[in-house]
């Protein structure tokens, strides 16, 4: 009788753990399925997850691959991988996951990531200001500077230096016998120079616009700008009420400055 | 300053009579332009002294630092060029 008993809870128990074998094999079966599918949809992500790991060994950050996608995507742009890298790692993205995805799906938003947006200013702007405008000056040393079109003004008359001796041209002195040429620009350094300058470049090229007068070491141009320059001041000119001055003389001993006024 | 008369080589400049640092020589000067002339005949060519100390033509000095001046009219006078003097401009 008791043998019969044992033989029978014997294979409860073989029957039992099949049953958890079974169970357990589906289960892992199933679980595996289920990995399999979501694996199709995220091979690409995968494999930019760890991409992206690799860049941020060498960066210090997380938010690599979708740039490294978009590179692959324009092989042209591929020389400035490391530039748009780092200024996209700079720019301090989320370190998530959800939202590295989030921006690779989306070609478009690829395309506009923060190292596009972080790149260097336009050409133009850059170009603008690394071309000075008329009128500006450099030190050259010994108190002398050199405006744009390559004038200089050092040390001299009067006023102990050229600049403050064409600066007298800047305002009007009534009282002062004969003409007295004074530069529009509301007596701003900048613009008064900016004038001359133009008139020197003018001067340079010729034309009808432009007479020489050649004594000794002085070269005097009057150049005709054909728009007002100024107004003749002085005792002659307020007398005549102040007429619109279109010419600029220019004084000058070799590209050395020594005097220029609107006439 | 005592001025002679507009410059004829730049035309807006103002003519006047300069005395030198060193021996008191004198001359006439553009205050617009430093063309120069030892007398009064301005229809000669000017002079254009060397920049920026303008050395008298005469002596050793110069035209543009102390006691280089422009003239009183008592100097003028003694050098007899009051003549050619057409008024005093404002300072």
């Amino acid at each position: 009788m008791n043998q019969p008993n044992r033989k029978q809870s014997r294979t409860k128990a073989r029957s039992s753990s099949w049953t958890i074998a079974v169970v357990v094999f589906l289960g892992i079966y199933l679980v595996l399925q289920w990995q399999e599918q979501k694996a199709d949809h995220q091979v690409e992500l995968a494999s930019n997850q760890k991409s992206g790991a690799d860049s941020g060994e060498v960066t210090g950050q997380k938010t690599l691959p979708p740039l490294k996608q978009a590179d692959q995507q324009s092989p042209v742009k591929q020389n400035k991988i490391p530039y748009q890298s780092t200024q996209s790692n700079q720019s301090g993205a989320s370190d998530s996951p959800t939202k590295m995805q989030t921006v690779t799906s989306s070609s478009a938003k690829t395309k506009q990531t923060p190292a596009n947006s972080n790149r260097p200013p336009p050409a133009s702007k850059s170009t603008a200001s690394s071309q000075p405008e008329l009128g500006q000056l450099r030190d050259l040393g010994g108190k002398v500077w050199e405006s744009v079109a390559g004038l200089k003004y050092g040390p001299g008359s009067q006023e102990k230096h050229r600049l403050l001796h064409i600066m007298r041209h800047a305002e009007d002195q009534p009282g002062r016998p004969g003409k007295h040429g004074v530069f529009s620009g509301n007596g701003e350094r900048k613009k008064v120079l900016a004038l001359i300058d133009e008139a020197y470049l003018q001067a340079l090229k010729g034309g009808r616009n432009v007479q020489k007068k050649k004594e000794g070491n002085r070269v005097v141009y009057t150049v005709n700008l054909g728009r007002r320059v100024g107004f003749v001041g002085g005792k002659v000119g307020n007398q005549r009420g102040k007429p619109a001055a279109y010419k600029i003389r220019l004084v000058l001993e070799g590209t050395n400055v020594i005097t220029a006024f609107p006439l | 300053m005592y001025y002679v008369e507009t410059c004829p080589f730049c035309e807006q400049g103002n003519l006047g009579v300069r005395i030198c640092s060193l021996a008191g020589d004198v001359v006439i000067l553009c205050d617009e332009c430093d063309a120069l002339w030892l007398s009064t005949e301005i229809s000669d060519p000017p002079a254009f002294p060397e920049q920026p100390d303008l050395p008298c033509p005469c002596c050793q000095g110069n035209l543009t630092d102390a006691p280089a001046h422009w003239a009183s009219f008592g100097e003028i006078y003694q050098k007899g060029w009051v003549s050619i003097v057409k008024g005093e401009m404002p300072e």
